[in-house]
């Protein structure tokens, strides 16, 4: 009898010290979880950060890993909309798809930018509905997706709200302090005009005052046309713009041609945190990509 | 069946605002081939063949069932048949690490059996799998249930019972069998890196007719992926099946085929294919001397595929096959082909 007593206490003991077990899809939202749910959760991100998000496959592993997850966090806006959904549904976990209390999605709480005026339809490309997705580069709206993490982890843990909320307070905080140096970064620059190869970086030109003048891709999701290259690059030249930003997931021959015909300098930048390697952290994902800037951008 | 275009018409008329709230959601697939016969013998038909026209409906029902209807219109010999090839109730939040359907739907086996033909990575289906699961795979009404293993890597198991009245494509209801279709599915994967692996899987069918003909269906299924960002870099896709049929005088019957698909992407856009089917009778007799025939079907096809989105394909092919008894060929067939998808509306999100 005390045997079992001891188990069972021993039981309760384990329960009470079970960590929340969190899925993100990316290693930013990853990173986000982290700042609130500290040594409360344990956060496996699916993607490694080197990955296109609009474009991979639902990998098998990932399902036995969302099988086993309280909360399950994703970008929203559509971003995952080609893989997402099955992986959710092939793990049976009704903690975490739609309509359950770890179902996070972390664009539901931001204001989002390019949201589509009219009717929006496939001819122009692959349009999100519901707005630009690539919200994390921008601090203010990064903070806003932070609020949809707490919301659920609230739902989750009921015991920990205080902990998780003031979390969230030091998060505002040292995501403030991002904010500020980077901006200090880049005030020699300001009011420069930035192209990009595709609309990545609106939320970071927003939070910067940075002027964004248009974007290589004619149609987002489909690679230019020659001639839209040339077209797109003679504006450029003509319009003396300072730089273009491409990621590693863009192609890289069609901005070396841009670069060809414009001679508009190309910034190749890390478009997220990275679970092995640089840039580890959301201060050094801006701060390198801030640095790029002023490394590569006209004087 | 004329009930089913009808009610498929009215949903399609719904106003927007009711599909949003309900989260229905509506697919519609085309899908058009040409074939044209090189060597005298081809069995191509040498027209523009419309060879699916298919509607899929699909959205929670409530906060635990999902719902879905697939019809599909295709050209049988010149005439227009429509059929139902899906309708289902299902949940993947009932049971922990579970998911269940109950209707009709495309049996749960093998790799391509439960993808739409319109989404195949290539145009025909392979000798095997036409031969074994019919033209465009099995459908049947029961239930299929599937469970994750509770593994630390991924160990899913898929069962199904369906009512086995008829198996592949027929337009009768067909007769109660002695032993309905029975099947099962277990499926691992090995990653590579977070956006390559291997997925490899094992199958099992049996069933028993009405006039005590059995079958039973062993299968293998390996494909193997590498993606870079949108670009498909390279896929291997393979299936090997062993059939055994028994009929009621204790005869045996055996055959195995297999076929590999290779496909590699230029970008991402552009995929040129490769596959080989080899399919062997392992009981065919000489009818006269009753002796086995040393038999074998071999097919190549390469196709060339451009994605001008995921929702518009073009695909042109070549494809030689030929059959062979006794070390002398018996028959060939040499066709180029063409062929034409589409998808408009909503489309599911895509397995591995």
């Amino acid at each position: 009898m005390k045997h079992i007593l001891v188990l069972i206490f021993l039981s309760f003991s384990f329960l009470a010290q079970a960590k929340i077990k969190v899925v993100t899809t990316t290693p930013d939202l990853a990173w986000l979880v982290n700042q609130i749910g500290t040594n409360k959760v344990e956060v496996i991100s699916l993607l490694n950060g080197t990955e296109d998000p609009h474009y991979v496959d639902a990998m098998p592993n990932w399902i036995s890993k969302v099988s086993n997850a309280d909360v399950f966090c994703f970008v929203g806006m559509d971003l995952e909309v080609g893989w997402a959904p099955k992986v959710l549904s092939r793990s049976g976990n009704a903690k975490v798809q739609p309509g359950g209390k770890g179902h996070c999605n972390g664009g539901k709480t931001v204001k989002a930018l390019d949201i589509p005026k009219g009717k929006i339809d496939r001819s122009m490309g692959d349009m999100h509905g519901e707005g630009n997705p690539h919200y994390h580069l921008g601090p203010t709206f990064y903070l806003q997706a932070a609020e949809s993490i707490f919301s659920t982890l609230i739902e989750v843990d009921t015991k920990n709200v205080e902990f998780y909320s003031a979390n969230l307070d030091k998060l505002k905080v040292k995501i403030s302090k991002i904010k500020d140096k980077v901006a200090a970064l880049l005030k020699s620059k300001s009011g420069i005009r930035i192209m990009s190869y595709h609309k990545e970086f609106s939320y970071f030109f927003k939070d910067f005052n940075l002027v964004s003048a248009s974007s290589i891709e004619e149609t987002p999701g489909v690679p230019p046309s020659a001639g839209r290259i040339a077209r797109v690059g003679l504006q450029a030249k003509r319009d003396k713009i300072d730089l273009v930003l491409g990621t590693t997931a863009n192609p890289k021959n069609i901005l070396d041609k841009f670069n060809e015909i414009s001679g508009v300098p190309v910034a190749i930048v890390p478009l997220s945190i990275k679970l092995t390697g640089s840039p580890s952290n959301y201060e050094e994902l801006l701060v390198n990509l801030a640095n790029l800037i002023l490394e590569n951008a006209r004087e | 069946m004329r009930n089913l275009i009808l009610v498929t018409l009215s949903l399609l008329s719904l106003p927007i605002q009711a599909m949003d709230t309900s989260g229905l959601e509506v697919s519609l697939s085309g899908d058009m081939v040409y074939s044209q016969g090189l060597n005298e013998t081809s069995g191509a038909n040498e027209k523009l063949k419309m060879r699916g026209a298919e509607m899929s409906f699909f959205a929670p029902i409530d906060h635990r069932f999902d719902g879905n209807l697939t019809a599909a219109a295709h050209d049988e010999n010149g005439e227009t048949v429509f059929e139902l090839h899906e309708l289902y109730l299902a949940s993947t939040k009932m049971i922990p690490r579970s998911r269940f359907k109950i209707g009709q739907y495309f049996l749960g086996i093998g790799r391509i059996n439960h993808i739409h033909q319109h989404d195949w990575p290539f145009i025909e289906a392979p000798k095997v799998h036409e031969t074994f699961l019919d033209e465009e795979g099995v459908f049947d009404a029961g239930v299929e249930y599937g469970y994750l293993l509770p593994t630390d890597f991924y160990l899913d198991l898929t069962v199904g019972l369906t009512s086995g009245h008829r198996f592949g494509h027929a337009h009768t209801s067909g007769s109660k069998p002695l032993v309905p279709t029975h099947y099962l599915k277990l499926a691992t994967f090995n990653e590579f890196s977070s956006t390559n692996g291997l997925l490899f899987s094992l199958s099992y069918l049996g069933r028993t007719d009405e006039q005590k003909n059995q079958t039973k269906l062993t299968g293998a299924e390996i494909v193997a992926k590498w993606r870079e960002g949108k670009r498909l870099i390279y896929q291997i896709i393979s299936e090997a099946w062993f059939r055994t049929q028994k009929d009621r005088l204790e005869s045996v019957s055996e055959q195995v085929g297999l076929y590999v698909f290779n496909q590699y992407g230029f970008s991402s856009d552009f995929l040129l294919g490769l596959r080989l089917d080899a399919f062997k009778d392992l009981s065919k007799r000489n009818a006269i001397t009753n002796k086995k025939i040393n038999n074998i079907d071999y097919g190549s096809s390469l196709e060339l595929t451009w994605n001008s989105s995921e929702f518009v394909k073009t695909r042109l092919g070549l494809s030689h096959s030929f059959t062979r008894e006794e070390g002398l060929t018996s028959g060939k067939d040499t066709k180029a082909m063409a062929q034409f998808v589409f998808i408009l509306g909503a489309h599911p999100a895509h397995s591995f």
